[in-house]
């Protein structure tokens, strides 16, 4: 076991990235075999870990139990001063509540999230997660629990066992309180299997057509309105990051076979990254430390570098009163970054297919008005992470990156979606119902167009490693999409809010690491958020005119922020019913996943 | 087949090609509805999608031409426990 203590020189540094490459290059040859290629590496992921770090209970100043992290709500339960039965029905209240204007929710599990609230009471502090409910996204086999990834082909489906990651979750004394509502497979935003959208942004719960981020569109609303603790998310292409970011929360996509996929519905083998959705940092630091590890079910997870302490790397340093780096990095700036969109720069997830001119008109201003929000946001941010001891450099983009991360070679994954479904695509192609478009194209990639994607792949992840990383430690991103073709980290997470649609949306960052680069992303956006509040925002809770705590209208901690970023939208009841919002087949062949 | 020459290619060679593939794969498109925007899915607009796809995304793969000797493809990779060794390991 080599040292996991976050100290000295993190994973990031301490690996042949080569050995990455050529790892990489073998789970292209695994999705085409089938077979394992890794010996099982059987010892303990978290021995050596240092006792995790938690606020001291007379420090939290939240009250209720719903509106606290992870972190907090540990050190209550260590020490006894909140029960874990009174957690869940804290949080159940939240559900009954206000799931019914957000429908985060396939199943809420409240006869078994109280059963085991009440066995944990009687049993020893098992660590961090002990008693903590969280929300588990319905593509994870979840023991005698409906598991239907929103599709007609797992309608009835219950699985027999729990996924590994939620396996190890629950073992960490984790309580299940309910499935959440994705994209159908696990394409695109929630929706039913047919298409109409199901599950609300936390932040515009009475506009529908405001994307919540998808697919793990239900794990983020659940969190992001204090259904849950904290969330599971599984990701193809964004659907950890992109939803995190819509929803005002922080949320880590990890290396390739970081986290065990073995009981997860499979949609891509070489790109599917289960992590977790959360409210911070530290909070994305606990579930991560839990999910990770080796699982000889998965040979993906095999023969990797010891789980190192992303608990510890996500407390942040003080030197006196200012904060500081765990570790020198460099941040590297990807030419356009301050001036480009996100990816939806209309935050709408698609532009209605017939608008009038006038409707068009507003559209538009409203995406300049959010580009510009956006680019103030990263320059603050960017500031704030050179304020603590960052350096920021700008770095090229590799040759021919345009092409290798388009849209063409992104659709380099969809024969391997296709196979694994062959049967049901034979049994009647209804059961795919509106995700249906991809799995068809899937069919019709030849075997040497397949072979020439996977090897672009190889080849961009090779300029990767020695083009961009060869001058900073972690780069900054507007798509998720490059570092989900080649298995790298990502971190999403809140710097601001912004106004363009008449109610406060969430603005957000997004850093790419090296290979296991998890730790430093972690301890980069612990030091970010331990200078700012934008991480404590919340959404108003639908029906009412409170929410938004943190105070200071966010921004650097102890500095008044902008006073129009703390006015509330309206609420679902004060304009009536929503319109049916639908997702168009052809849609969810550009959305991501 | 350079993206010139699929640019030629007809959407009724296009459909023949999809649906002669599809059948032979035993995979059914007549099950859905023809023309329906109502459907969650429907033959004209799966086929549409298909269409799109073949017109773009294949040529474009096959475009891109890495020179294998200067990018190899990893089929056997060197001993992976390789990847594990961190300097504390020895």
């Amino acid at each position: 076991m080599g040292d996991v203590r976050p100290d000295g020189v993190p994973q990031d540094r301490r690996l042949d990235r080569r050995l990455f490459l050529e790892r990489m290059g073998l789970l292209t040859a695994a999705a085409a075999t089938g077979t394992a290629f890794a010996p099982p590496r059987l010892e303990g992921a978290l021995a050596g870990l240092r006792p995790v770090t938690l606020p001291a209970p007379s420090g939290i100043q939240a009250t209720e139990p719903w509106s606290m992290t992870v972190a907090e709500l540990a050190a209550l339960i260590r020490e006894g001063a909140l029960s874990p039965a009174e957690l869940v029905e804290s949080y159940l209240r939240r559900v009954e509540a206000m799931d019914g204007a957000l429908q985060a929710f396939n199943t809420v599990t409240a006869a078994e999230a109280r059963r085991e609230a009440r066995r944990l009471e009687g049993a020893s502090w098992s660590g961090p997660l002990h008693g903590i409910p969280l929300a588990i996204k319905d593509n994870y086999y979840t023991r005698g629990v409906r598991t239907t990834a929103n599709s007609h082909i797992y309608a009835d489906f219950v699985p027999d066992f729990d996924a590994t990651a939620w396996e190890r979750l629950r073992s960490g004394g984790a309580i299940l309180l309910g499935k959440t509502q994705m994209g159908p497979l696990a394409t695109s935003r929630a929706t039913t299997p047919d298409g109409v959208s199901t599950t609300r942004n936390a932040w515009a719960p009475h506009d529908p057509a405001v994307d919540p981020g998808g697919s793990s569109s239900g794990s983020a609303t659940a969190v992001a309105a204090r259904m849950a603790a904290s969330s599971t998310g599984t990701q193809t292409g964004g659907s950890i990051t992109n939803p995190s970011s819509r929803q005002g929360l922080t949320g880590i996509k990890p290396t390739m076979g970081r986290v065990s996929l073995h009981g997860i519905i499979p949609l891509t083998y070489t790109r599917d990254h289960p992590g977790p959705l959360a409210r911070d940092a530290k909070d994305a630091a606990l579930m991560l430390q839990q999910m990770a590890g080796p699982d000889p079910r998965d040979p993906r997870t095999l023969g990797m570098p010891p789980v190192p302490d992303y608990a510890t790397a996500a407390d942040p340093v003080r030197r006196g009163s200012e904060t500081v780096l765990r570790w020198p990095t460099t941040i590297g700036i990807l030419p356009g970054y301050l001036d480009q969109a996100d990816q939806d720069d209309d935050f709408s997830g698609f532009p209605p297919r017939e608008e009038s001119s006038a409707q068009r008109d507003q559209r538009m201003r409203q995406a300049a008005l959010r580009r510009a929000a956006e680019g103030q946001a990263r320059r603050a941010m960017l500031a704030t992470l050179e304020g603590v001891g960052a350096r920021v450099v700008e770095v090229e983009l590799p040759p021919d990156w345009e092409t290798l991360t388009s849209g063409n070679f992104n659709n380099v994954r969809l024969p391997e979606r296709a196979e694994p479904f062959m049967e049901a695509l034979r049994r009647d192609v209804r059961l795919f119902g509106v995700s249906l478009s991809p799995w068809i194209n899937g069919l019709l990639l030849s075997g040497p167009e397949y072979l020439r994607g996977q090897r672009a792949k190889m080849v961009l992840l090779q300029r990767v490693l020695d083009g961009i990383f060869s001058r900073c430690d972690v780069v900054v991103q507007t798509s998720p999409i490059p570092f989900d073709m080649i298995g790298l980290p990502l971190i999403a997470f809140p710097i601001g809010v912004e106004e363009s649609r008449g109610t406060p949306l969430p603005l957000a960052g997004m850093m790419g690491g090296l290979p296991f680069g998890e730790e430093r992303l972690l301890s980069l956006v612990a030091a970010y958020q331990a200078e700012t509040e934008w991480h404590r925002r919340r959404p108003a809770d639908p029906g009412t005119a409170g929410g938004e705590e943190g105070g200071a209208g966010g921004g650097r901690r102890g500095v008044r922020g902008d006073p129009a970023a703390s006015s509330v939208g309206p609420t679902p009841g004060s304009r009536g019913p929503a319109p049916e919002h639908r997702l168009d087949v052809l849609d969810v062949m550009e959305y991501g996943e | 087949m350079d993206a010139r020459e699929t640019q030629e290619v007809t959407d009724a060679e296009l459909d023949a090609y999809i649906l002669t593939r599809l059948r032979s794969l035993g995979v059914d498109l007549s099950v859905l509805p023809e023309n329906d925007p109502d459907a969650p899915a429907d033959q004209r607009r799966i086929l549409m999608g298909a269409r799109r796809f073949l017109r773009s995304t294949p040529p474009a793969i096959m475009a891109f031409d890495p020179d294998v000797q200067v990018v190899a493809p990893v089929m056997y990779p060197a001993a992976l426990g390789a990847v594990i060794r961190e300097p504390n390991d020895g």
